[in-house]
């Protein structure tokens, strides 16, 4: 279905549905009351914890301002961060229009608010861009962007934002983010080329490739590592040589590293070494070869999925994100369990996107929802549910609630 | 002092008392029986020796607010809680330390760079038969050395002994990557231990011979640097799955592992902790225990046997111990994700162990609720435990740094009989969360992310407790213990700003039990460089953290010396003992 035609059928439910917010006088008290609870700093957490997810549920955009306040204080010492977050995003619209105004700086009271807090203004715009690519809202991406080529006279500032809003703008899909996000992918800073590589590969196309090879040459092993999982993420079977020759660079660093220190653990067995060293990486290859074998065959990267190489499933699950539609968004609800973790993670970055965007996807993925259950269940409390806790959520609530996709107004596709 | 303190030890009935006392009645575990050590031979010698009667092996501050353990600083951190206090301090008070009357006495040159704290112990008999006091200072030449602490004319160390070659900084690196975290010479890394009982000071040293490194533990006679066992080389396997495993088994690896942690002595179990180099992988966290008797390894842990990373830092301090259990910080690696068997994976993860026959178990274990962004981050919890006395709290240190604070509170503090395992949603975790650093923006209105604290202190005067934290950034701090948890309004802060772009804050207290605190701290100055900066140390009113003196005051005279990364001022009869990068160790004392 046409991105536009979602909106239309968001509408529609909406109306049907009524619309948030809408209530009754005893609901109303109940809704004061709730907030009060999260805005008293006395009440206790568990009661403002309960208070927060009940206003999501309700999705009362009365309550929204107070939210928003919850994404950066906490409450008695524990942050409801990501309860706030979640019950914004069930809210929708209301909170998407809250924090349009948060990343262009043009919500006074809070601002006032954060200064009195000592809430940093930069903090203010990345856990407010972080809800809105929750929330899928393609609005987003200008002042985002605008907020990616912001200079700060404090760099440590400057690159918390740009690992932020890049990672934002990653899951929003922006191509207009490309040119900027290529722009940076040679940052020094491993976190912050990490989130702007992981930007440029989830929104695809070739834009950002030479920028990636570049990355790829630049900076330390940890560094230039990062910059060769992006190439094999973007690159198709044509850049194998290229590939090769960014190995055969890793092999030359290595054996003048060699000779410059003999001591250097391995050095001794260089024949030994050089495999041992680079052999991850190579593994690294095998994305191309499948990239040269399905170029744009939505069922051969279907297939793919089934791969061995994990690298190769994440390829596929990325490669399906830009170009499924309908039933063949189906595998990645499988993907969603994968075993390895990037993979998961891949899965339901994918699938956050493409039902925020395709009715169709959304009527496939009702099938899902047990199982999609019973693995948010199965997580509870691990570190690797909690991982996960939070797009599997969102996606539970596209599925149950189909109006909350209309918060992605006019989502586009990468072709 | 020693008489009236081995009165009060017996009356306290501490573990090595009672093992004593056994041994007398008994006749079994004397000198020359046969199934004596030579350890228990000289706690058998000694013990008819007043000279050597200093304390207990879980000696230091019990929590009261009173000097314990004969005045002698026998491990890092001061005592196994890591208090960071020193409260048998007499001479040094609020009144005289001052740039008049406070300042540096002399220096002791030494052979390699030290990063870690200085021990002490008082009244030792050496083999000429003289009593000292011992400052022992350990560098990364490997040399272990013991000076008269009291004579500024005695330069010569009372006797010194290196204890192996050390290994080349680059003899630990790996092509394509570079690490300068210690340079230019790797020996000596971690705090040794004292047991004033049997003289016996246990240090590990990293050690190169033929191209082959090793961890080596050494027992040294503190009165002479003697043996006392046969050095024993760190070893161990541990099932596991992890990329460097072989057929399911993981195999210490000497060269890969950084024995930073300072040892802990506990319940006669001598317990030894790795962690990386520049987290060149693959590493783990690795735990040993020895019999402190025999050097005979009791058992092994390995934080990630599946996983990697998980190291053991702990921030110039180490493992913790109270009689339910050793207490561990471990940095970021993989966790436990519900995908793996349980307890195989403590990355990013404060634990308890307890030593139940041959295996080291994890019998308790938190992991913040935000673990991955730490992860992410490299937000490692990496300081050691501070079991806060008289309560039933530990708090420990996140590196938080790189976000906005109010996203990552920097100090947990746990129950030590509940740690709560993890919880996705921190509104439900046991920990409570405390920001010590710069909670106010008063020390930088700019928020530069960079304000992380290093190490804490608890002092407990007549009127509170305290914990007291040096942030980068951010000026010292002291917060009242409330009920299950700390005050997060300071009850005291300075003025003086740690500008760092580095690890600082190295803070000790003095005091003579509850008066005349002292919290004295060492930041780095002149240079973002870690390698380069100098050292700035200051004194504060731990009342009021009102600076009475700092080596900048009279600079011609007090200087440091170049900045020596987990150098903490120890403090000790009347002295100050601060070592520095240029292989030195500064003595700070009163001028007249």
């Amino acid at each position: 279905m046409h991105p536009r035609s979602t909106v239309v059928l968001g509408a529609l439910l909406v109306t049907v549905t009524g619309l948030p917010g809408t209530a009754t006088p005893a609901a109303g008290a109940t809704t004061d009351a709730r907030i009060q609870a999260i805005e008293d700093p006395s009440s206790p957490i568990a009661a403002a914890k309960k208070a927060v997810e009940e206003l999501g549920d309700a999705e009362e955009a009365r309550a929204v301002p107070a939210l928003i306040k919850l994404l950066y204080e906490p409450h008695q010492g524990r942050t409801l961060a990501p309860e706030a977050a979640f019950a914004l995003f069930e809210i929708g619209k209301p909170s998407a229009d809250a924090l349009l105004k948060v990343v262009q700086s043009k919500d006074p009271d809070l601002q006032a608010w954060a200064a009195a807090h000592h809430v940093a203004e930069a903090l203010l715009w990345t856990e407010a861009a972080s809800v809105l690519a929750d929330l899928g809202d393609p609005r987003a991406q200008a002042p985002l962007l605008r907020l990616l080529r912001d200079r700060s006279a404090n760099p440590q500032l400057e690159l918390f934002v740009q690992r932020r809003v890049a990672s934002a703008l990653g899951r929003l899909h922006s191509r207009p983010a490309v040119d900027r996000l290529a722009e940076l992918v040679t940052v020094d800073d491993m976190q912050a080329r990490h989130e702007v590589e992981r930007a440029l590969v989830q929104i695809g196309g070739r834009a950002g490739l030479p920028a990636v090879e570049r990355a790829a040459g630049a900076g330390s092993w940890e560094l230039r590592q990062i910059g060769l999982d992006g190439f094999t993420m973007l690159g198709g079977g044509a850049d194998r040589p290229a590939f090769q020759k960014m190995m055969q660079r890793e092999a030359d660093i290595i054996t003048a590293d060699c000779r410059a220190h003999p001591g250097y653990v391995g050095c001794h067995d260089q024949p030994a070494l050089l495999p041992k060293m680079l052999g991850r990486v190579r593994g690294f290859g095998r994305r191309l070869d499948a990239a040269a074998r399905c170029g744009q065959d939505v069922p051969c990267w279907t297939a793919r999925l089934q791969d061995g190489d994990p690298g190769v499933r994440e390829r596929a699950v990325l490669e399906l994100a830009r170009r499924a539609t309908g039933k063949q968004v189906d595998p990645l609800f499988t993907a969603a369990g994968d075993p390895d973790a990037a993979v998961r993670l891949a899965a339901v970055q994918a699938l956050e996107w493409l039902l925020a965007n395709d009715a169709g996807a959304r009527a496939v993925g009702q099938r899902h929802i047990p199982a999609l259950e019973a693995s948010r269940a199965r997580g509870q409390d691990t570190v690797g549910g909690a991982r996960f806790d939070a797009p599997l959520r969102r996606i539970l609530h596209r599925l149950r609630v189909p109006r909350a996709a209309a918060t992605a107004t006019t989502g586009r596709r990468p072709a | 002092m020693w008489e009236s303190m081995r009165g009060r030890r017996a009356s306290l009935g501490s573990k090595r008392s009672i093992w004593l006392s056994a041994c007398a009645a008994l006749a079994a575990c004397s000198a020359g029986s046969k199934n004596s050590t030579p350890i228990d031979q000289r706690v058998a010698a000694l013990s008819a020796d007043d000279s050597s009667d200093q304390g207990g092996d879980d000696r230091g501050d019990d929590g009261d607010g009173r000097c314990e353990a004969g005045g002698a600083v026998t491990t890092s951190r001061n005592d196994n809680a890591r208090t960071g206090a020193y409260l048998c301090e007499s001479q040094l008070t609020p009144a005289n330390v001052n740039v008049n009357s406070f300042g540096l006495l002399y220096t002791r040159n030494l052979d390699g760079k030290v990063y870690v704290q200085p021990l002490f112990v008082p009244n030792v008999k050496t083999a000429r038969g003289a009593k000292h006091d011992v400052v022992y200072v350990v560098t990364e030449h490997d040399t272990v050395f013991a000076f008269d602490a009291q004579d500024p004319a005695a330069s010569t160390p009372l006797w010194s002994r290196t204890l192996g070659p050390s290994v080349p900084s680059a003899d630990v690196g790996i092509p394509g990557r570079s690490c300068n975290d210690i340079t230019p010479e790797i020996g000596i890394s971690g705090a040794p231990t004292i047991d004033v009982d049997s003289g016996t000071m246990y240090v590990v040293a990293k050690v190169e011979e033929n191209g082959v490194q090793n961890h080596r533990i050494f027992a040294l006679d503190i009165r002479t640097g003697a043996s006392l066992l046969p050095p024993v080389d760190i070893g161990g396997t541990y099932p596991g799955t992890a990329s460097d495993s072989v057929n399911g088994v993981l195999t210490f690896d000497p060269v890969r592992h950084n024995i930073r942690a300072s040892l802990l002595l506990h319940d006669g179990t001598l317990y030894v902790a790795a962690t990386s180099h520049c987290d060149f992988p693959p590493w783990h966290g690795w735990i040993f225990a020895y019999d402190a008797k025999t050097l005979r390894q009791k058992a092994v842990l390995v934080t990630t046997p599946d996983g990697a990373g998980g190291g053991v830092w702990q921030s110039g301090g180490g493992l913790s111990a109270d009689d339910s259990g050793v207490y561990f910080v471990a940095g970021n690696g993989t966790y436990e994700d519900g995908t793996v068997k349980p307890q195989s994976g403590f990355g990013q993860t404060i634990g308890k162990l307890q030593l139940q026959g041959n295996q080291l178990n994890v019998v308790d274990w938190f992991i913040p609720y935000n673990v991955d962004l730490q992860n992410f981050e490299d937000a490692d919890l990496a300081s050691p435990a501070l079991l806060i006395p008289h309560t039933n709290l530990l708090v420990a240190l996140s590196r938080g740094g790189r976000v906005p604070l109010k996203q990552m509170a920097d100090a947990y503090v746990l129950p030590r009989d509940n740690f709560g395992h993890f919880h996705a949603s921190q509104a439900d975790e046991v920990a409570e969360t405390v920001l010590l650093s710069d909670p106010d923006d008063t020390a930088d209105p700019t928020n530069s992310l960079l304000q992380r604290a290093y190490a804490l202190v608890h002092f407990r005067t007549e009127k509170d407790a305290r914990i007291y934290s040096w942030a980068q950034n951010d000026f010292p701090r002291a917060f009242g213990i409330q009920g299950t948890g700390l005050n997060p309004v300071p009850v005291a802060t300075g003025t003086a700003i740690a500008k760092s772009a580095t690890v600082t804050g190295m803070i000790s207290l003095s005091a003579n039990n509850k008066k005349n605190g002292i919290l004295w701290g060492s930041i780095n100055v002149d240079s973002t460089d870690k390698n380069t900066a100098k050292t700035q140390l200051f004194a504060f009113d731990a009342a009021t953290l009102q600076t009475l003196w700092d080596s900048r005051q009279n600079q011609a005279r007090d200087e440091v010396g170049t900045w020596g990364k987990w150098a903490y001022p120890t403090v000790a009869g009347g002295k100050v003992f601060l070592a520095n990068a240029d292989a030195q160790l500064r003595v700070y004392g009163l001028l007249h």
